[in-house]
């Protein structure tokens, strides 16, 4: 008698190949109903990117997604077959919220190690390249792909409580020229009753992060431009409310919250894999990440949930097949009294880094929402625009203030205008001295080629230059960033600015030339607006 | 399981070099399979044609969250069912889909004696047992998986399985008269 495990054995071995023949038939068969169904290639989702790259004057376009996944870091999403990202989110957010009870004050220590970073300077020197030498389509081609998933890297926001009661982003970074990498400790003391908190962030004996509520005020450090660190305290706004779970702006899961609100990506759960960390604990390790164009995933976090407790024990960032960062829990206790004092008096200048740190830098304000056009052209190292007329189908503007991912000493800036109640246009105005730079560069390689661009100029001297199908793939990336589905017939125009400059106009629905015209001269720049 | 994500995620975008990718990995697995249940290789490639046709064409609508290979699956067993049914409905005859006639031009593309042995002896199976073993052995698919696919209960799987094994035990000793 032949045992079951042969029958089923040798079914497991038995395949067929089809013959060359059968394998060329169904696949121009395949290709062709794939073709049919591609009835309007426009908006219907083509496949972009081959167009994009191999396209000439269309890679031009592959600029403007940029814009959209730089301040699109750390977009985590719905479902997949087993767990959903949010549903991870939430339980890790909701298990750590659990550790901020008790009749003590709660001590959570995470250690923070930043690795050297590897793309920053390496995108700059690209940018640099494109400006310099003539290149071939091919290695354009190559740049672009590099340059454009180097650009997908996002850095674990950190968040911290503000006076006005909402959060603050700050992310951790290593300073250009470090060699090596750094350590950071993350200490929390949080008193369940009162809701008071202190945060400090520390390296080596210097003080380069902190954050507390004493009850009246909220005291948190700024680094300024040459690195130096300085303690702040305001007044608790009259609509501060300590947030009730301290778990979204103190320890190891800080930032998740902004992941849950999140929705525009549908990226699942990789991977889920059990294993040991260095300490010997046993964990389950989710994998979530974000594809890049070409589908690659070299961008993505571990989570390490403690088997044991459920508890997150590790959180792992890794680019490019190097870990970035690693946030490893080191103590979870209670205590009868904090280290600091909740206003921070302990902090005084010797303790604070009084001097740039060699390495590592904590970048405030990652994005700071409803800026003003004042703040846009007090802040940005680059001639800003603005309408001088809103779009009539529009009722009201807000200014999104953004850390420029590739080059973090500067600013991008994205200008929302919300469509009114009976129509769905929402219209942005995105902005950084990267596209400009980027752009500029691009179209000098294309010029070099000479490959024509073709330009519309207006009569204020912008001129716009429109790509239909790659505008569709842009735009719907930057409508779904806004929480907003994107329609079919919407408008992506890339417009030079009299100054050189560089800006993309993205409107969520149909406009006509005559729309677009008034739209396009009414761009003027935002420090005349203020004159106005 | 991370490449078919990525290719789903490029698929969806309309993407042809994704379609290959896909096609090329799974178009054996899918003859086999399908040959499997109907021990034809015509209706087996038949069938494979007509379901990378339809996964062709439906990228603008391709919702899928599950395991493509799953999916592809299924949408083979779906075919291979309706066909068994359409030939049921013609024939008063089941032979005519489960004769070993049919197997002949099958067995010429079977190299190895024992894969051509147990061939034979899968067409032998009635249909449920043949799919259920198919799916669980060739198809990788849980038994809860197929239970939910065939419409019945998990015992009622596991049970087809386990009669549709010993009966590829018996017919493969020699224990059965075709």
């Amino acid at each position: 008698m032949r045992p079951a495990e042969e029958i089923e054995n040798n079914l497991k071995n038995m395949s067929l190949k089809a013959s060359a023949e059968l394998r060329k038939k169904i696949l121009d068969d395949a290709l062709k109903a794939h073709q049919q169904s591609k009835t309007q290639p426009a908006f219907d989702k083509p496949n972009i990117w081959r167009i994009i790259m191999n396209s000439k004057t269309s890679k031009l376009a592959a600029a403007a997604v940029i814009a959209i996944v730089a301040f699109a870091t750390w977009r985590i999403s719905e479902t997949n077959n087993h767990i959903s990202s949010i549903e991870l989110l939430q339980k890790i957010q909701a298990t750590e919220g659990k550790l901020y009870a008790g009749d003590k004050i709660v001590h959570i220590v995470n250690e923070i190690t930043v690795y050297k970073s590897q793309y920053n300077p390496k995108t700059q020197e690209m940018i640099q390249k494109m400006n310099d030498q003539k290149m071939s389509a091919d290695e354009l081609d190559k740049m672009n792909r590099e340059l454009i998933s180097s650009w997908l890297v996002s850095w674990l926001p950190m968040c911290s409580l503000q006076p006005s009661g909402e959060m603050r982003i700050t992310e951790i970074r290593l300073a250009k020229d470090a060699n090596e990498a750094h350590t950071i400790t993350d200490s929390a003391w949080y008193d369940p009753k009162t809701r008071k908190f202190v945060r400090t962030m520390e390296t080596g004996d210097k003080v380069i992060f902190a954050n507390s509520y004493d009850g009246e005020f909220v005291n948190i450090t700024e680094t300024a431009a040459d690195g130096m660190v300085q303690l702040k305290s305001e007044a608790i706004g009259s609509t501060f409310k300590a947030p009730e779970n301290p778990a979204e702006f103190l320890g190891i899961t800080a930032g998740v919250r902004q992941c849950m609100n999140d929705k525009c990506f549908s990226q699942p759960v990789q991977d889920v894999t059990k294993g040991t960390l260095a300490d010997g604990t046993a964990v389950v390790i989710y994998k979530v990440g974000f594809p890049n164009p070409w589908g690659d995933l070299n961008t993505y976090y571990l989570f390490k949930i403690n088997q044991a407790d459920e508890i997150i024990a590790e959180i792992e960032y890794i680019y490019a097949g190097s870990t970035q960062m690693l946030i490893r829990r080191v103590l979870n206790e209670q205590v009868d009294k904090a280290e600091y004092s909740w206003n921070l008096a302990e902090l005084n200048s010797k303790e604070l880094a009084n001097e740039a740190p060699s390495g590592v830098t904590v970048a405030s304000d990652v994005a700071i929402p409803n800026v003003s056009i004042r703040h846009m052209v007090d802040t940005a190292k680059f001639e800003t625009y603005i309408f001088a007329t809103d779009p009539n189908w529009t009722k009201g503007r807000m200014i999104i203030d953004i850390v420029d991912t590739l080059n973090p000493a500067e600013r991008m800036f994205v200008a929302i205008y919300q469509p009114k109640d009976n129509d769905t246009r929402l219209t942005l105005i995105i902005q950084s001295e990267t596209h400009n730079k980027y752009m500029g560069a691009l179209f000098k390689q294309h010029e070099a080629q000479g490959a024509k661009v073709n330009w519309k100029e207006y009569a204020n001297g912008c001129k716009v230059f429109r790509h239909a199908e790659s505008e569709a793939f842009w735009t719907e990336l930057s409508f779904k960033n806004c929480q907003v589905e994107p329609s079919k017939d919407r408008t992506g125009l890339i417009v030079e600015m009299p100054s050189g400059t560089y800006c993309l106009i993205a409107v969520n629905g149909a406009v006509t030339d005559e729309e677009i015209a008034e739209m396009v001269n009414s761009l003027i720049p935002a420090k005349d607006y203020q004159v106005k | 399981m991370l490449e078919d994500e990525i290719l789903k995620w490029r698929f969806r975008q309309g993407s042809k070099e994704a379609f290959c990718r896909v096609y090329e990995k799974y178009l054996d697995y899918l003859l086999t399979i399908a040959a499997g249940l109907t021990s034809d290789f015509n209706t087996a490639e038949d069938i494979v044609h007509d379901v990378f046709v339809m996964f062709a064409s439906s990228w603008q609508n391709f919702r899928q969250t599950g395991s493509l290979k799953s999916y592809l699956t299924t949408c083979v067993m779906n075919q291979a069912r309706d066909r068994f049914r359409k030939a049921v409905r013609q024939s008063s005859d089941l032979k005519e889909y489960t004769s070993t006639d049919h197997t002949d031009n099958l067995d010429c593309l079977i190299s190895d004696e024992t894969s051509k042995e147990l061939n034979k002896a899968i067409s032998e199976l009635p249909y449920e047992q043949r799919e259920t073993v198919i799916l669980h052995v060739k198809g990788g698919m849980k038994f809860k998986e197929i239970a939910r696919l065939q419409n019945v209960s998990i015992n009622t799987v596991q049970g087809r399985y386990r009669y549709g094994i010993d009966k590829l035990r018996s017919l493969l000793n020699g224990e059965v008269q075709k």
